[in-house]
């Protein structure tokens, strides 16, 4: 093993985490290399200081205050729930209404149906309406001739 | 990081509606929450209110938790999560205030910076600020890992199963924020010695 792959090792052979007979290794040459000793007590320096400035503490009255936070956001969110589903509901209740009305808006105002009759009244018997409207749209090729030299 | 009897009774508990076991929890994970958050973020001002948001997640979720981990690595990945996401609010803040610093003011900032650094470099520090400083200079990632293993003295198969990553991760970033330390560190090593 070159130097360079012992000192990778230094991290994992601080926190207990190399196999048993790589550990002894590491342990015979830390014996005799000053420099890995040196950056091993670093890294143990480091632990220590990251342990010792984890000194923050809360109030006494946090977990109460947490609770009484977490309940007032829980009922919160229930309010919110209850007046979103109203809103919902009225939502939804009015495009029914508006269907509705336009629905019967259309129903009400729309235009009566147009009689043929009302057309045909005063045509001749032999016109070219009279004969289109009674083959029900069909027109011939003479019917057309027809309709042109008259026109 | 093994479930202990009384989280999974006060889990249990809690379920059943008793609100004082949830108040044992917070009692019971409180100092950790804010110190990972204090360490992660790096400043204390906002460490109640983020433990809080921790644990009014916790009390939201706490009906869903399936004990598939324990509950304290349960919690601190809720917080790691919240940090994570404070972390890129202030960058997104950061990176929207700086567009409103007009150049003198930035030259003002720098002159100041460096008066202090020139008057005391390490010694008028607190020793815990030091590495404070210097752990917040790691990346999210290499911190994380480092303060599982430093502060929460956990083995790298709990690491990987909390942040579900791979031991071998958990090694690599172990043996490289490590590195990053040292090196931010040597000044503070040498006065010391």
């Amino acid at each position: 093993m070159t130097h360079k792959s012992i000192e990778r090792l230094l991290s994992p052979y601080l926190d207990g985490e190399l196999p048993e007979l790589r550990q002894r290794e590491l342990s015979e040459h830390l014996r005799s290399c000053e420099s890995c000793r040196l950056r091993l007590e670093e890294m143990r320096a480091i632990r220590l200081q990251i342990r010792s400035a984890a000194d923050v503490s809360l109030p006494g009255t946090f977990a109460f205050s947490v609770l009484r936070a977490a309940r007032y956001e829980r009922e919160n969110s229930l309010v919110w729930l209850g007046a979103e589903q109203f809103a919902r509901n009225v939502v939804f209740g009015l495009a029914l209404v508006v269907m509705v009305l336009i629905g019967l808006g259309t129903f009400l105002q729309s235009e009566p149906p147009l009689r043929v009759d009302r057309y045909l009244a005063g045509e001749p018997t032999d016109s070219l309406t009279r004969r289109v409207m009674e083959n029900q749209g069909e027109i011939s090729k003479e019917d057309v001739v027809l309709a042109a030299l008259t026109k | 990081m093994k479930q202990t009897a009384d989280d999974f009774e006060l889990v249990e508990a809690f379920r059943r509606g008793d609100e004082k076991a949830f108040e044992e929890i917070v009692r019971r994970y409180q100092h950790q929450v804010a110190n990972i958050i204090y360490l992660t973020l790096g400043s204390r001002e906002e460490v109640e209110d983020l433990s809080q948001e921790v644990f009014i997640r916790v009390y939201k979720s706490l009906a869903r938790f399936e004990f598939d981990a324990s509950l304290y690595s349960w919690i601190y990945r809720i917080a790691v999560n919240l940090c994570i996401d404070e972390i890129r609010r202030r960058k997104i803040r950061k990176a929207v205030s700086l567009e409103f610093f007009s150049e003198q003011k930035l030259e003002k900032e720098k002159r100041s910076k460096e008066r202090i650094t020139a008057a005391d470099p390490l010694l008028a520090k607190e020793k815990q600020e030091v590495i404070v400083d210097a752990l917040q200079k790691l990346s999210t990632n290499h911190r994380t890992v480092l303060l599982l293993r430093e502060y929460e003295d956990l083995s790298y198969g709990e690491i990987a199963r909390t942040l579900r990553i791979s031991p071998q991760a958990v090694k690599s970033r172990i043996f490289r924020a490590r590195e990053e330390l040292r090196k931010l560190l040597k000044g503070y090593f040498k006065e010391r010695s």
